[in-house]
């Protein structure tokens, strides 16, 4: 069995201290990995990544991370990778990484996407060169994670970005935003190059889960979405079954997909 | 300081938006910003009571006149009580 938790939309900064930690320490008993989609501070500066981690680092589990719209603000994107990398946990920028978990080898691509819309709404490369650069930066992106996705050889494949691939788990979100919450470029890598879930935040008021038009599981951590510190998905056919049971489950609820 | 804007200005939801996403105080917050009658209305979650009322303090200094109807939950997000199991 491979256990991932994955959160996203964090918007952590100084006055928010205490508020995540305590919920994180029994992390290492319920999952094998974390996953962070995106939009781990509020303002996206180094001072924030670092008061992040300090509240995130009892999960004591292989951490992975991309970057979101936030963290990009405030100029320091390169500076957040470092001390993420300082720090133990593994940014990923158009790269894959993987892990071994429980005999099994897990994979994870990591992009942080873009926006440009869906399958009959979307943005063309074509005009003034403002709106030509908005579609290449995300074909950019959907072409590295694409990549990065074919070159990982593992048991299970993740895809971990912060814009959405696809308008289901946008939905409850208003239309006319939806061009600024993800692109189907980011689907159709993922469908090309094959994984077994897609991680996505960045819409606080979507849908959790939704697939992909090639059938891949898609699922929406944002914090507000599943209105808890972070999410459960476990993989039971894959790995080596755990050593010990680790969780008492008695009295949790189980979504079977 | 804003100039005042009169309570029929079509425009003050998406003036009161762009204040807050300005002041360093809620930047980023992402809330959802509207107008009922005379009234400024907040909505959205928020991870702490200090960005709650931030939000309120912003709105009161930059829009005199107006009342402030903040409905901002202020929720503290716990640990999962289930896990999803996938194929």
């Amino acid at each position: 069995m491979i256990r991932i938790a994955a959160m996203a939309d964090v918007h952590f900064a100084a006055d928010a201290v205490g508020t995540l930690k305590p919920h994180m320490a029994r992390l290492p008993v319920l999952a094998d990995l974390l996953l962070i989609a995106g939009d781990l501070t509020r303002l996206g500066t180094v001072d924030e990544v670092a008061l992040f981690i300090d509240e995130i680092e009892d999960a004591g589990v292989p951490t992975f991370a991309v970057l979101g719209n936030h963290d990009y603000h405030g100029n320091q994107a390169q500076e957040i990778r470092a001390l993420l990398a300082d720090r133990g946990i593994r940014p990923l920028d158009g790269e894959g990484a993987t892990v071994d978990v429980n005999g099994a080898c897990v994979g994870i691509a990591g992009v942080t996407g873009f926006g440009g819309g869906f399958l009959g709404a979307c943005a063309s490369e074509f005009g003034e060169p403002e709106m030509k650069a908005f579609v290449r930066h995300t074909k950019r992106h959907a072409a590295r994670l694409e990549l990065a996705l074919k070159t990982l050889a593992c048991d299970l494949r993740i895809a971990l970005l912060h814009y959405s691939p696809i308008p289901e788990t946008l939905q409850g979100e208003r239309l006319e935003i939806y061009p600024f919450l993800g692109s189907y470029l980011l689907a159709e890598a993922v469908d090309r190059a094959g994984a077994d879930l897609v991680i996505h935040g960045h819409a606080h008021e979507g849908h959790e889960i939704g697939k992909t038009p090639g059938g891949i599981h898609v699922r929406n951590v944002a914090q507000p979405v599943i209105r808890r510190a972070y999410a459960l998905y476990y993989f039971d056919s894959v790995g080596g079954p755990l050593a010990e049971p680790q969780v008492d489950f008695s009295g949790w609820q189980y979504l079977a997909h | 300081m804003t100039d005042r804007i009169e309570p029929t200005d079509p425009y003050v939801a998406e003036h009161a938006r762009e204040a807050l996403a300005a002041d360093p105080r809620t930047a980023g917050l992402e809330l959802d910003v509207g107008v009922a009658g005379d009234a400024i209305v907040l909505r959205g979650m928020v991870s702490t009571e200090q960005r709650k009322s931030a939000a309120s303090e912003v709105i009161e200094e930059r829009f005199p006149g107006w009342t402030v109807h903040n409905e901002l939950v202020a929720r503290e997000f716990e640990e999962p009580k289930r896990a999803e199991h996938l194929q």
